[in-house]
């Protein structure tokens, strides 16, 4: 009934309310989701440089890359400063403006309401007021490239004293950046809250729900109670730009072999732990949504029920939980104390728990199964040994005694790249094939899926497998000319034109993935609302589904992944299939 | 009609230019200046300096730099009142400080409001060109990193500021004096204590010399509408301040 209405009306509304304000979710979904991927394209750009002035410090670029930067190269050299600005932008691009935005922006607002059999997000204007105010900050952020002086260069973290002293306006600008992008999210996380908790299908109760409806729930709690803390650290530290207040600035500080006049007394370390009580639950952030991706994918490639469904959420609830009390494993070197360490490295060792719990669950899923190599399944899968090193690696920087040596090296990049990069990057390109069908009712190309995979994984291993043995020998990050002004690196400095090379290479390998995903969209094969076989309630939904959603609203009547079940021919059942003796 | 503006303009400019002349003198020194400090020391911190100046003269401080006739080098002599109303053109060729051998070149120098400054580093080695304002200043501080032999893409100021400080953050020796000024009408004193200032329009005018040790001292000039006039200052022991001695 309602969702009949729903799409009556949506014919009446003028193009740009149907495309640009929608209040669509599947709308904002794609919007999110394309302005997502414009921005780790940028992200991606902005670190192509990077790795010329690491792999080749002082050789000018080659002259139609040094046109693109304008005044920023001066015969096709650029310094330190302006590699800050890409470091930082870098990373700042890749969490806040492409990752978050594509996994929860992006996945989370196409497939949760058709996962739950909603006609749409609870607050569907609040969703589109979430998408413009990330739009804005996005655009903010661009924009201070072009500004004097440029963009933000105290790296993603924005510790002062270093980020305050910073005279040009990029760094201010950035703090504005940031105080749209956390509304933006604040907002997005009620909404799938209630979305979640309110909208759910008759007989979809909680163990019912589909893993990634899981992941996207306790994400957007994390979103909830992580940000306001930076928000409001972010303010402060513009008042101490702007305002002379001194929040986060110390009394006496030398800067530049002279004492820096100001009344002081604020407290530098404190941005560290308020930054980090957002910083750490947002890694997690970016991993949730993506290994609720793979776990769709696995299985419905797998043609299994997922092992350990239920270890899984609990699992992730108490990751959520977790996330809160382990941000200081950032600042073993702060000086906190010993003590203070301790918990932080117990703390640190207890969130591995669940972390390899869901992981093995998913590994144990593929057993036994008749599996499917198909594009997303190659992506899905291979996420699962990434994600693992990323994960192991990161063990030993949770143990304060070895990041005395680890800390601020290589090794930490590579870390936590193998988590981010071949990890949830992997787990989102499988989300783009894997639900591509229900968006636009074209399959995308296999054989451009394969031209990207393969190339893409072995360049990821190249590019940040060396990144560890560089961080052992103690090259540390941040540096402008990867080392190579430091006696201790040179023995393992020719890896720097290693990765360089695959950077520039897998550049390359992602020509496919564009053509394809823009290609398919005019000549993929069309395909039936269900193409992959699938249970979960967004595959009932037309494909693309009407605004609205269901012809029809469902109800559940059954587990997320009822495949290969004993006497079922058709070897799934779909939730919104009746069962006997089940009710919805 | 167009024609007619165009040549009364020409014609104005040329009796503006014909109407100008050149202020040239000398600033001395008169009595013992400090001694100046050797560099060599300092200069280890970084070998690659160090290097630079393994043979040659020894790098020395450049405070007093006095000649055999007292002549007194880096003082900066600017037009400082007496310009209100008269009209000038912006400097169109761009100033170049050089980093070389570890040493800013040159130690003292003039630039117009707006004019293009062309920071350079000659040397393989890192230098950390800091820009300090004063405590008042507009100007904007600048901090770059130049780690190669490279330019920086042109600076321009857009506040007068005597002097503006640009020192190095890697080599605690390497100091700058930048002076600001509105118009294009200063010089900075050579070895010989020997400065010109050309193209002045005729006038009565407050001349102004800066040293970076001493107190600024204000003479009067009168510019002629042709040839030169003479404006010659001299520094005695007494005005070095008691810390500087
Ligand atoms: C696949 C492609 C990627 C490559 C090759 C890459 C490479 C790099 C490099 C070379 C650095 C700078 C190292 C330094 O100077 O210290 C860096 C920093 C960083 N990257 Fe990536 N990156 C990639 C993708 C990502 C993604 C997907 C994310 C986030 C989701 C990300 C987040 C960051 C962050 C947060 C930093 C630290 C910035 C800072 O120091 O403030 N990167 N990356
Ligand atoms: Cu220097």
């Amino acid at each position: 009934m309602v969702a009949s209405e729903h799409s009556n009306l949506s014919h009446s509304l003028p193009f740009w309310k149907r495309y640009v304000f929608s209040t669509d979710h599947k709308v904002i979904g794609i919007q999110y989701a394309l302005t997502a991927l414009v921005f780790l394209f940028i992200g991606f750009l902005l670190m192509m440089y990077m790795r010329w002035s690491i792999a080749f410090p002082g050789r000018p670029l080659p002259e139609w890359a040094a046109a693109l930067l304008g005044s920023n190269s001066t015969s096709g050299i650029f310094g330190p400063e302006f590699y800050n600005q890409l470091g930082a932008m870098h990373g700042t691009i890749m969490i806040f403006l492409g990752v978050v935005p594509l996994a929860v922006g992006g996945f989370g607002n196409y497939v949760v309401p058709l996962q739950i059999g909603a006609p749409d997000m609870a607050f569907p204007k609040l969703n589109m007021v979430s998408y413009w105010s990330f739009l804005t900050g996005g655009v903010l952020m661009l924009f201070s490239f072009f500004i004097e002086g440029g963009a933000a260069k105290s790296g993603w973290t924005a510790y002062p004293p270093l980020a305050v002293l910073d005279a040009d306006a990029g760094q201010t600008i950035w703090l504005i950046g940031m105080v749209f992008l956390i509304t933006s999210s604040l907002l997005g996380a009620i909404n799938f809250i209630v979305t979640i908790i309110q909208l759910r299908a008759p007989g979809l109760h909680w163990m019912r729900l589909p893993f990634f409806v899981w992941a996207q729930l306790v994400t957007a709690f994390i979103l909830l109670l992580a940000f306001p803390p930076l928000e409001a650290a972010g303010i402060l530290q513009l008042m101490d730009r702007l305002a002379d207040t001194n929040f986060f600035m110390p009394s006496g500080l030398v800067v530049s072999g002279e004492i820096r006049e100001a009344a002081g007394g604020g407290s530098p370390l404190l941005w560290q732990h308020l930054f980090w009580f957002l910083g750490h639950p947002e890694v997690y952030v970016l991993i949730l949504p993506a290994l609720g991706i793979v776990a769709e994918i696995i299985a419905n490639n797998s043609r299994k029920p997922l092992w350990g469904y239920r270890s899984m959420v609990y699992s992730t609830l108490f990751l959520g939980f977790m996330s809160f009390v382990v941000w200081a494993h950032h600042m073993y070197l702060t000086g906190m104390g010993t003590v203070m360490n301790a918990f932080f490295q117990a703390t640190t060792m207890i969130i591995s728990i669940p972390s390899v719990i869901i992981l093995s669950a998913l590994i144990i899923s593929l057993w036994g199964g008749s599996i499917r190599f198909t594009v997303p399944m190659l992506f899905a899968v291979a996420f699962l040994p990434m994600f693992g090193i990323g994960g192991l690696t990161g063990l030993p920087l949770g143990i304060s005694t070895a990041d005395i040596h680890l800390h601020d090296t290589y090794y930490v990049i590579g870390h936590f790249h193998y988590v981010v990069a071949p990890g949830v990057i992997f787990g989102l390109f499988g989300g783009i094939y894997y639900w591509f069908p229900k968006a636009t009712g074209r399959r995308m190309s296999t054989i451009l899926g394969h031209l990207h995979f393969w190339p893409t994984l072995i360049c990821m291993n190249v590019i940040f497998m060396p990144m560890f043995i560089q961080g052992l020998a103690g090259v540390s990050r941040r540096l402008y000319d990867g080392g190579s002004a430091y006696a201790h690196a040179q023995p393992v400095l020719h890896w720097n034109g290693v990765i360089s090379m695959a950077v520039w290479t897998m550049a390359i390998a992602q020509l496919p993935f564009v053509i394809n995903l823009f290609g398919s969209l005019l000549f993929g094969r069309k395909v039936d609302d269900n193409p992959w076989e699938s249970t979960t309630l967004e595959w009932t939904a037309p494909s693309p589904p009407p605004h609205g959603n269901f012809l029809e609203l469902p109800s559940a009547y059954c587990g997320p992944y009822e495949y290969s079940q004993p006497g079922d021919e058709s070897g799934f059942h779909p939730q919104d299939q009746p069962v006997e003796g089940s009710s919805a | 009609m167009r024609g007619l503006v165009a040549s009364v303009a020409v014609l104005m400019l040329l009796v503006v230019n014909s109407q100008a002349g050149t202020i040239k003198g000398r600033v001395s020194f008169e009595g013992t200046a400090p001694p100046e400090k050797s560099m060599t020391e300092a200069m280890k911190s970084d070998p690659n300096c160090a290097a630079l100046h393994s043979s040659g003269p020894e790098v020395m401080t450049e405070h007093y730099v006095v000649a055999e006739d007292g002549g007194l080098k880096w003082v900066f002599v600017s037009i400082t009142e007496g310009l209100d109303g008269k009209e000038f053109d912006k400097a169109a060729e761009p100033v170049v400080l050089d980093q070389e051998g570890c040493v800013y070149k040159p130690h003292v120098f003039g630039i117009q409001v707006g004019q293009d400054l062309i920071v350079r580093n000659s040397d393989a080695t890192l230098h950390n060109v800091h820009i300090i304002p004063g405590r008042d200043s507009k100007n904007r501080e600048m901090n770059k990193g130049m780690p190669f032999k490279m330019d920086l893409p042109p600076i321009q100021f857009e506040h007068p500021e005597i002097p503006l400080r640009f020192k190095c953050d890697v080599h605690r020796w390497m100091f700058a004096y930048c002076n600001v000024v509105e118009h294009p009408f200063f010089a900075t004193t050579n070895e010989t204590g020997g400065f010109e200032i050309k193209d002045v329009p005729a006038g009565d005018y407050t001349l102004s010399f800066w040293h970076k040790k001493m107190k600024d001292h204000p003479v009067k000039v009168t510019v002629p509408a042709e040839g030169e006039v003479e404006a010659n200052f001299t520094y005695t022991e007494e005005m070095i301040p008691r810390r500087g001695r």
